[in-house]
């Protein structure tokens, strides 16, 4: 079928196809099959690996090895991830469902103390929090949500670190079965909010991780495109969206007890959200809750352009102008009256961003000469703190970042070293881009660390643990693991 | 399904694979990466895939593959938070650096909506059926995309 075509779209598509054929080479379908079929492992890059010969090979592996065993004593022995779950940094994990103890750093990974640092943006007040030693005798929820390649559905498993309550819920059918969409929220107060998508009917639900109650609030014939969770999990918010024009239809509340829900925002209902009932080519909302609670912000982003409000938990919100988010920016977190996002740019490092839920200034998190990227917020000993990952992948090595949001100051939280090609690590938590999510309330101070492994030619979440923020300790959760199939 | 038919499945789709992948990613190392990870899964999964839909099971899986790699190539670049030079583009031939770099400020997305429509010649109907848009909607994002990329090439 073809379809009418101006002149420039005439010229950019014969320059298109001219960019194109200029660009991938040939490749020979025939090695290609024959590789695949054959069931090599495959990793990045393989098949243009093996023509760099067995030598090169060899010194790259003896190369790691000398790595792996010269960094622990450089930077303290905080971990190495290789693609097995039996690699971890802790020793002593167990198969029971509960928290192994802390297990593997004698040293704070960071040698020099964070400085207070002069920042443009409003710091927020320090308030004391007490950060645990270790996990012993802590009970915290947790979720994971597991999608292995799409042949196979996904695992939702809802778990406690004392093991009063494990289950997993399981679609299998990736083609015609229910999906676990949007991503869960939570845990707060034990509460998980998660989305079956089933067709065209959205069902909401909570589970209760300690007790392993499991309650549908609300179904929906609308799609739900995203869920948040206050911080007491006594109430769960939603976005609406109309399936055929993707036009927003609201922003809901409803208690995790139970009862009817509400409109925070109707649509249409105020000038300021009537351009959100308008039909939508494509939509990528986003929704966060303070970690007070107080702040409820949410995104709709189409294709070039971002509609951003932030209302207060009553549903009120200042009329102010939000057009300092960008599409391309994700949100972190709202700490305080302070947005925490993430930005897209074109340079390896995209410098993150503070908004003033107050005014709607906007600032950036780290400057040119020092740009951070956030990926997560949490609780720390004197305030929030904002973590951000580096890796490098062809040395192996991955290393947190935190922020503190009460004083600017920067440290180092964590390191780990992987075998490149075989495995990676990551920050788990609230991760804007990886496919895999997991969710745990752990208590101030600590933070989710995953260990991917590499099976079937994809980087799959291997095992999972908490990590706290500059004192080089690490906890294996067993209990969060994906369960085998 | 046989290794034979696997074979024929490689040679019907690789050229468009690796025209959607280079579409996006710019970048032939990341484009052929992506497709032979594309095609690992596809063989691992063979007895998964539903015939009547392999085409558009390829494109999502060397999308999202393309997206992995693009994602990993910038964390590569970060070490302990310091920003490096982006990477150069000396592998574009000089007759489409204009239009690689207008290329290049479009967000992914809008990227593979390019690849599919100019790149694999898919019309708006099979291209909102990908992209899980109504054919009209794929049509009035083409046209923004193609907005953009106008002023970007001021040439045109």
């Amino acid at each position: 079928m073809s379809e009418p075509r101006d002149d420039f779209e005439r010229r950019f598509g014969q320059r298109y196809a001219e960019y194109l054929g200029d660009g991938p080479r040939t490749m020979d379908t025939r090695n290609l099959v024959a590789a695949v079929t054959r069931d090599m492992p495959q990793r990045a890059g393989w098949l243009r690996m093996a023509t760099l010969g067995a030598a090169t090979i060899a010194a790259a592996a003896i190369l790691t090895l000398v790595i792996l065993a010269v960094l622990p004593r450089i930077t303290g022995p905080v971990g190495t991830a290789s693609g097995s779950p039996q690699a971890s940094a802790a020793p002593d994990a167990s198969s029971a469902p509960s928290a192994s103890s802390a297990p593997s750093a004698s040293s704070a990974p960071s040698a020099t103390p964070p400085q207070p640092v002069a920042v443009p943006w409003p710091i927020l007040a320090p308030s004391e929090a007490s950060v645990p030693s270790s996990l012993d005798g802590q009970d915290f929820a947790a979720w994971t949500l597991y999608r292995p390649p799409p042949c196979c559905g996904s695992l939702l498993r809802i778990a406690t670190s004392a093991g009063s309550s494990d289950r997993v819920i399981d679609y299998p059918d990736f083609f015609s079965a229910p999906e676990f969409w949007p991503t869960p929220a939570g845990p707060a107060g034990g509460q998980i909010i998660y989305v079956v998508t089933e067709g065209r009917t959205a069902h909401l639900r909570v589970a209760d991780a300690r007790t392993g109650a499991d309650t549908e609030l609300t179904s929906t014939d609308l799609l739900i495109a995203r869920v948040a969770i206050d911080p007491s999990g006594s109430t769960a918010y939603y976005m609406l969206f109309d399936r055929p024009t993707s036009a927003f239809q609201g922003l809901w509340a409803i208690p995790t007890s139970g009862g009817q829900p509400t409109p925070l925002v109707s649509v249409p209902a105020t000038a300021a959200t009537a351009t959100l009932a308008a039909t939508r080519v494509h939509v990528e909302p986003q929704l966060a809750v303070s970690a007070d609670g107080s702040w409820i912000a949410y995104v709709i982003c189409h294709t070039i352009d971002c509609e951003f409000h932030a209302i207060h938990a009553d549903g009120t919100a200042e009329p102010l102008d939000w057009s300092n988010f960008h599409a391309g920016d994700q949100m972190v977190g709202i700490a305080g009256d302070l947005l925490i996002g993430a930005a897209e740019c074109p340079q390896p490092t995209c410098d993150g961003f503070i908004l003033d839920l107050r005014t709607g200034e906007r600032w950036p998190l780290g400057g040119d000469d020092a740009p951070f990227a956030p990926e997560a917020l949490i609780a720390g000993p004197h305030g929030p703190l904002v973590l951000g990952e580096s890796v490098d992948y062809d040395q192996g090595r991955m290393r947190v970042d935190a922020l503190d949001l009460t004083d600017g100051s920067r440290s180092t939280a964590f390191e780990a070293t992987f075998e490149p090609g075989i495995g990676e690590v990551h920050l788990a938590e609230g991760h804007p881009v990886l496919e895999y999510f997991a969710g745990a309330d752990l208590p101030a101070g600590w933070f989710l660390i995953a260990r991917f492994a590499a099976a079937d030619g994809i980087l799959l979440p291997a095992d999972y643990s908490a990590a706290t923020a500059g004192a080089a300790l690490e906890t294996r959760l067993p209990f969060m693991e994906s369960p085998t199939r | 399904m046989r290794s034979d038919e696997f074979a024929r499945l490689v040679e019907r789709y690789q050229p468009a694979l690796m025209r959607l992948a280079y579409g996006m990613a710019g970048d032939r190392t990341i484009a052929e990466d992506a497709v032979q990870a594309c095609w690992h899964a596809a063989w691992r999964s063979r007895e998964q895939i539903d015939r009547a839909r392999i085409r558009g099971w390829l494109f999502t899986v060397t999308a999202n593959q393309v997206r992995r790699s693009l994602r990993r190539r910038r964390l590569r670049e970060v070490l302990h938070g310091r920003l490096r030079p982006p990477p150069d583009r000396g592998e574009v031939d000089p007759r489409h650096v204009d239009l690689a770099s207008a290329l290049s400020g479009l967000n992914l997305r809008d990227r593979q909506l390019v690849a599919l429509r100019y790149g694999l010649g898919l019309t708006s109907e099979e291209i909102g059926e990908h992209l899980g848009l109504s054919a009209s909607g794929a049509r009035v994002r083409l046209q923004r995309v193609l907005l953009r990329l106008r002023e970007e090439l001021s040439d045109e």
